[in-house]
């Protein structure tokens, strides 16, 4: 900009400076609301277009995406599938052979979240079913995808509570999923996350590695899902190593359960 | 003729406020960090444009307040501190001609604007009670991605509209005509 003099330029300034003050002190008020009532509509639709020609773009890149590896993940499906299907049947003749008593189905029922806790003290859920339904204290709740979400601490007649993971006062004993080797215990952190205590000092554990749960406990089934392992340490002065575990789940976003009713 | 001026120059900061708010920001990183602001500032210093267009800028940056959290005022308060700091350098130092003075221009306009507007930001946010981190990687790396823009697309205009631009800047290294 080409200012006459540098009084010139002071003079631009100090006007701006100026309707800064006049804004704070309230006199633009009503001269800004008649602006944003002009601004208003216009900025609406722009971003609302905006957002959905995001929206599109993101899902047309998606679905090319997804077309992309398709077939390769149908391949891969169908693979996976057929090695299980031999080792299940591979399973059932050698428990034959050695008369193992076959393992009971689990006996499940869905429930839905009512409430959530917004005390970072205690991390809990109220779902719809309760002691009429068969709810009863101690027992696993656990997602669709088979991820662990807690555990019933309570239940009246039509609701019960369930204790998340990640609630400070819950212990969970947990299995390397790689190798099924037991390798500690879980411990919620106020909601902040999970960690995982108490591992074996010969215990190789490496970031990533998935933890699951082990049926060491009445009502805990074998192999739900907790999460992976994101950092692991150990001080020289602690006899157990010691891993922060990233959650499978995200807390907030859990709507549907399943209740394990028998093992 | 003024009056007219005047209502051009209201009504189009009002649109191109609408524009920055409602197209610019809504976009994904980081095209939402398209740096319209420096860059018209840029070109104003370049160009060396009459002073009304300070006017124009002005009435862009209070519109984009108005949107702004932090609350009114940090992009007023940052137009003129650099317009004050920006002018009495250009006055003594750069050339206004050369694609490096350009250049120089463009990345101290695109520095001064994001400080300004970053620590301005910062104690509105206090002052109305809010904690806010100053100076965080997500704000170097945006305040790097405008300065770079802000210059590429001066030098750019440098190169592609010669003619205009020589007769628009001025001939002299410095403002007194050393």
């Amino acid at each position: 900009m080409r200012f006459r003099s540098t009084k010139h330029l002071y003079w631009y300034i100090a006007g701006a400076f100026l309707i800064a003050a006049l804004h704070f002190f309230g006199v633009l008020t009503s001269f800004e609301r008649s602006v944003r009532v002009i601004a208003d509509k216009p900025i609406t639709f722009f971003f609302g277009r905006m957002q959905r020609a995001s929206f599109l773009l993101h899902e047309w890149r998606d679905t090319q995406h997804a077309a992309d590896v398709l077939p390769e993940t149908i391949r891969d499906r169908d693979l996976l599938k057929t090695r299980i299907a031999l080792v299940e049947a591979e399973n059932a003749a050698l428990r034959r052979e050695l008369q193992y008593p076959e393992r009971k189905q689990w006996l499940t029922i869905g429930a839905e979240v009512i409430s959530k806790t917004t005390d970072i003290a205690r991390q809990v859920l109220i779902i719809n079913r309760g002691g009429d339904d068969g709810i009863k204290e101690h027992q696993i709740v656990f997602t669709e995808q088979g991820v662990l979400v807690g555990e019933i601490i309570s239940a009246e007649r039509s609701r019960a509570t369930v204790r998340l993971i990640n609630d400070r006062e819950s212990r969970v004993g947990v299995l390397l999923a790689k190798n099924s080797h037991a390798s500690g215990i879980v411990e919620g952190g106020y909601g902040l996350g999970l960690r995982l205590n108490l591992i074996p000092p010969q215990e190789v554990v490496e970031q990533g590695d998935t933890v699951v749960t082990n049926d060491t406990s009445e009502f805990m089934p074998r192999g739900l899902i907790i999460g992976r392992a994101v950092a692991v340490g150990r001080e020289i002065y602690e006899p157990f190593q010691h891993a922060l575990i990233e959650s499978a789940i995200a807390f907030d976003e859990i709507h549907h359960v399943s209740i394990i009713l028998n093992k | 003729m003024n009056f007219l001026r005047a209502l051009f120059i209201f009504f189009g900061g009002i649109a191109t406020g609408i524009f920055y708010v409602g197209f610019i920001a809504s976009l994904s990183f980081p095209y939402s960090e398209f740096p319209l602001i420096p860059v018209l500032i840029s070109l104003a210093f370049v160009l060396r444009v009459r002073p009304t267009f300070f006017w124009f800028l002005l009435t862009i940056v209070s519109v984009i307040d108005l949107y702004r959290v932090a609350g009114f005022g940090v992009g007023i308060i940052s137009l003129g501190i650099l317009v004050f700091l920006i002018d009495r350098i250009l006055r003594d130092l750069f050339s206004h001609r050369s694609f490096m003075g350009c250049v120089v221009i463009s990345v101290l306009v695109g520095i001064v604007w994001n400080v300004c507007n970053e620590v301005l930001s910062a104690a509105s946010s206090l002052i109305n009670g809010h904690a806010m981190q100053i100076f965080s990687v997500g704000f170097f790396w945006a305040m790097c991605v405008q300065t770079i823009l802000t210059a590429v697309i001066v030098g750019v205009l440098y190169a592609f509209v010669p003619r205009w631009w020589r007769e628009r800047s001025p001939t002299l290294i410095s403002g007194r005509g050393i």
